[in-house]
């Protein structure tokens, strides 16, 4: 290969590399966000007395505080489907469903206002074009405080509750 | 008449009723807004009947979209906490805020429909064909157009966002989801188009930066080579066999034919978003609040008949799920808009059938057109009247109204 032809195919490969780097990557990777400005996944929603038996929207945050007896759990709020707060309908007669062979009496369902998507009262999508149930959250009783802690980075089983 | 001829409103205006065929020629090369006019335009070029001008009415929307922009960008300001109130200013204090706000939002949305005709127009006419006489690439155009009615849509989306009401921010929600769902790139291209993991300040920063820097550029870019590319490609796809003997018979001069035609299209243009102006609001609901949704919660109408598909479209394969915002939100969108864009080289119609409207040899692609089109304009209609609370069908004249949370 002439010195002269090597050269000049060694500039050309340059100048891709320059466009593509400095040009494009750098544009598109400033643009990927580093650090979010958001909530932390991990918040206390108050203390465990503060819950009525049934759902509690907390409306913040985007999730229902689930209260059975001394049971709780977490279920977000943000419908599977295309993220729409789903509301909570609680129910004018119960209803008696089988969701993974269990019969369960049914108070309350969710309903997205969107499309339509609906949920039993633990989360399952059962109508609508939702492609899964509702996650539910981990959640636990701070020693210092007392209060409950959810942690929405981390999804847990749906049957899976904190008795207090 | 000596002085009639001198007087100031006489030399602004000659060039609109040229005496001589010599001072039609002259007002091109004189006039810095005439020289971009060729110096004789096909008949049909001119025609009424053949383009409707779709494509002018277009461009003058869009510039009216731009002047009125300009505007209200010294008003409004891109922060979570101040951009509604200042909608609201546009709205109760500024003086003809509204006026703006409104011509702007009508402009916008009447841009979405007369691009979207445009297209239908080349289409039935097989514009997109080479002529035989020509060197002619048409079929760039084409792609072009396709390109900035992809640019259109994404301006109206953008711009949706930025009154941060309930409408916008419920709208953009949907719209935004239904891109991350894409399988492998969905979520990278949503975080880079939101700028988080939810539709927040970093989203509002992005998406006013895109619909008044980034794709404003880049459709002044594209119109811009639309345009030069129609003179390229010899005008409007209508050439006749044109001779030196027929050309005084087929062509007029440009000034004053086109030129006086493209001041009346742009004037019509302009007195209808006024008149639209004067006689609808532009909505705008309460603040923007991401713990409650609005029942039903309705996507921009032109992205109504993706809300529409994504509806019925989740395939469940046992416990195999395909979300339906992938089917129906990315997957036949995109389907129909590569083929529209390739279209040119799927279209074998012999060169007869350019520029004719309906040709009989176009018959089947224009029958499936038709129907692809009337699909998606019927599924705008049926989601914008008959959706009612809970996604559910109501017939539009019984459609119960849920009540507002205040």
């Amino acid at each position: 290969m002439l010195r002269r032809n090597f050269l000049w195919l060694a500039s050309k490969i340059a100048i891709v590399f320059a466009v593509i780097g400095t040009g494009f990557y750098s544009l598109v990777r400033a643009l990927v966000p580093d650090l979010f400005y958001e909530p932390s996944p991990l918040s206390s929603v108050g203390p465990p007395e503060k819950f009525p038996e049934g759902v509690t929207f907390i409306q913040d945050r985007r999730l229902f505080v689930v209260r059975e007896g001394n049971d709780f759990s977490i279920i977000s709020a943000i419908c599977q489907h295309l993220g729409c707060t789903v509301n909570y309908v609680p129910l004018a007669k119960t209803k008696e469903v089988k969701i993974k062979g269990k019969i369960v009496k049914e108070i309350w369902e969710f309903a997205c206002p969107c499309h339509g998507s609906k949920y039993y009262s633990e989360g399952t999508n059962y109508a609508g074009p939702a492609p899964k149930p509702l996650p539910h959250f981990e959640i636990a009783r701070s020693a210092l405080t007392g209060e409950l802690m959810v942690n929405t980075a981390k999804i847990v089983k749906s049957e899976q509750r904190l008795k207090l | 008449m000596k002085e009639a001829k001198n007087s100031l409103w006489v030399r602004l205006t000659w060039a609109f009723n040229p005496l001589t065929l010599k001072d039609a020629y002259k007002a091109r090369v004189k006039n810095f807004w005439l020289h971009w006019f060729p110096p004789r335009i096909m008949k049909c070029s001119v025609s009424w009947s053949y383009s409707f001008w779709l494509g002018t009415i277009s461009g003058v929307l869009f510039f009216i979209t731009l002047v009125t922009g300009i505007i209200l960008m010294f008003i409004y300001i891109p922060s979570v906490e101040r951009a509604y109130w200042t909608i609201e200013d546009l709205e109760f204090v500024v003086s003809f805020g509204w006026v703006f706000r409104y011509s702007h939002r009508w402009a916008g949305h009447l841009m979405v429909v007369a691009v979207f005709l445009h297209m239908m127009r080349v289409f039935y006419t097989g514009a997109y064909k080479e002529t035989a006489q020509t060197e002619s690439y048409r079929y760039v155009n084409w792609i072009v157009g396709v390109i900035l009615l992809l640019g259109t849509l994404f301006l109206a989306f953008t711009g949706y966002l930025l009154p941060w009401d309930q409408l916008a921010m419920w709208a953009v929600t949907v719209a935004s989801a239904i891109g991350k769902t894409t399988p492998v790139v969905g979520e990278g291209a949503y975080s880079l188009l939101v700028g988080g993991t939810l539709i927040d300040q970093p989203a509002l920063i992005r998406f006013y930066t895109l619909h008044c820097i980034a794709l404003p550029v880049l459709a002044i870019t594209l119109v811009a080579y639309h345009l030069w590319r129609v003179r390229k490609d010899g005008g409007l796809a209508c050439v006749a066999n044109l001779t030196q003997e027929n050309r005084e018979e087929l062509t007029v001069p440009a000034v004053p034919i086109a030129s006086r035609r493209f001041f009346l299209v742009a004037l019509v243009t302009w007195i209808v978003v006024l008149i639209a102006t004067l006689l609808f609001r532009a909505p705008l609901l309460e603040p923007a609040d991401t713990s409650w949704t609005p029942n039903p919660a309705k996507a921009p109408w032109y992205f109504l008949w993706l809300q529409e598909l994504i509806t019925f479209t989740t395939i469940r394969l046992g416990d195999y799920t395909i979300n339906g915002g992938f089917v129906g939100g990315v997957f036949i969108p995109g389907v129909l808009f590569l083929a529209l864009a390739v279209w040119p080289f799927i279209d074998k119609s012999p060169g007869v059938a350019t520029s004719k409207w309906f040709h009989s040899s176009r018959l089947w692609q224009n029958i499936i057109f038709t129907i692809i089109c009337l699909s998606v304009i019927f599924l705008i209609a049926f989601s914008y009247y008959c959706r009612g609370p809970y996604w559910e069908v109501y017939l539009p004249w019984n459609r119960p109204e849920i009540p507002g949370r205040f």
